[in-house]
């Protein structure tokens, strides 16, 4: 997956101003670059892949009705808040919650040992990260997962950049801990 | 495990989970004809400043739609409506907003308008409002009485005025509790004649001294007393 880099925050932002005065292709541009990145955020939350592709698509129908809205120029933090939302009202609406798929990713260029002790590490942190509290896992999927900046994620959270950062230690030492003892 | 193979493997289990292919595809569509065939909401959201302003401007135009309908309404209670309250409020606003010279002519109709409700009261025999009514007109006749814009000559004529109609309700009621009502009423207005007497005598004694003639100094004496026993008498319970 391509990272949210700089370069490609940029074009977000120019793509969602174009948008705004009407051009609707931009607005797909914007789709492409930032799907798999909501996806995959909803993806960690709601832990089943029809839900995730629902909201999905949910989120970038909210958005575009409430492009107008939209004046800050942090467009990727905006966005993860919609589809924080998005969740948020998913579960109001449906209590029940279906265990985390097993998603083991493997290089094919690994050898047979190393895919076993990738894979192995990568369930580890799976189970470890269903034991930690919502705001940290939250702090983790959008930090390291996605690869957010500080500011973004703490505008995703609604939450000062300093607490993002405490939130963020105690959420790593937390999970090593919680490897640990797994 | 350190932090950086945490980092490492956190990266990658972000990565591992992709959408597949058709799925993007059709989202894409879906998402794409949305925004195609519905057009971005406009905020409707005024902001803090101009909220209040609005408000402020609502509040104002219900009380200047609401004030004068109030009034209206409230002019034509008599004592023991539920606007009579409102009515004497708008009444004492009135009062204290009119200039000199209309706060005259107020206050004389808002006599005239007391007299009118203890007419009512009596005419009703609603005796549970006639002590009110009769409070509220002694208290009204009082103010006139002691008011210093009205010159004596304006008050003994107003007391006339006043004495006439009250005699008229005195005969038609035949109640001992509205003659003593009227009685007090009269008590007050009958302090114009004194002091009138008394500014007579005053010039007169004036003259004397220049040797035109006046009364004498017992009689001088008598007034303020007379005037003083008046005063009392204006104050006893009804």
């Amino acid at each position: 997956m391509a990272k949210l880099d700089e370069e490609k925050r940029k074009k977000i932002e120019a793509y969602i101003e174009n948008a705004k005065r009407g051009k609707t292709e931009d607005f797909g541009k914007v789709y492409d670059l930032l799907v798999t990145h909501i996806y995959q955020f909803i993806y960690w939350k709601v832990k089943r892949t029809e839900d995730a592709q629902d909201l999905t698509e949910e989120v970038f129908k909210k958005v575009w009705t409430g492009l107008s809205s939209y004046k800050a120029k942090n467009f990727c933090g905006y966005m993860f808040t919609i589809a924080r939302n998005a969740v948020i009202d998913h579960y109001r609406k449906k209590k029940e919650v279906t265990s985390l798929e097993k998603v083991i990713i493997v290089d094919e260029t690994d050898g047979p040992f190393d895919r076993y002790i990738k894979g192995e590490r990568q369930k580890q942190v799976q189970n470890a990260l269903k034991k930690l509290p919502s705001f940290y896992r939250e702090v983790i999927i959008l930090r390291f997962m996605q690869e957010l900046s500080v500011f973004e994620t703490a505008a995703a959270l609604k939450k000062s950049q300093i607490s993002i950062r405490v939130a963020q230690f105690r959420a790593l030492r937390k999970l090593k801990q919680l490897i640990k003892n797994i | 495990m350190n932090e950086i193979e945490l980092k490492k493997i956190l990266s990658e289990a972000g990565e591992g989970i992709k959408p597949s292919l058709s799925w993007k595809k059709n989202a894409r569509e879906n998402v794409m004809f949305f925004a195609r065939t519905h057009i971005p909401v406009v905020s409707a959201k005024i902001s803090f400043f101009p909220r209040i302003a609005v408000s402020l401007v609502s509040v104002v135009i219900v009380l200047i739609v609401a004030i004068p309908i109030t009034d209206t309404l409230a002019s034509e209670s008599k004592p023991g409506d539920v606007l009579y309250p409102i009515a004497r409020f708008f009444e004492k606003a009135k009062i204290a907003l009119a200039g000199d010279l209309q706060k005259k002519d107020l206050m004389k109709e808002l006599l005239q308008k007391r007299v009118d409700e203890f007419e009512y009261v009596t005419q009703h025999e609603d005796s549970q409002h006639e002590q009110e009514s009769a409070q509220e007109l002694i208290t009204h006749t009082q103010g006139v009485i002691d008011n210093e814009r009205f010159t004596l000559e304006e008050k003994r004529e107003i007391a006339r005025e006043i004495k006439d109609r009250l005699d008229d309700i005195e005969q038609n009621s035949q109640k001992e509790s509205v003659s003593q009502s009227i009685d007090t009423v009269n008590t007050i207005l009958s302090q114009t004649e004194v002091k009138i007497e008394h500014k007579n005598a005053e010039v007169q004694g004036e003259k004397d001294d220049t040797g035109v003639g006046g009364l004498d100094e017992k009689e001088s004496e008598k007034i303020p007393q007379e005037l003083k026993k008046l005063e009392d008498n204006s104050k006893l319970p009804l």
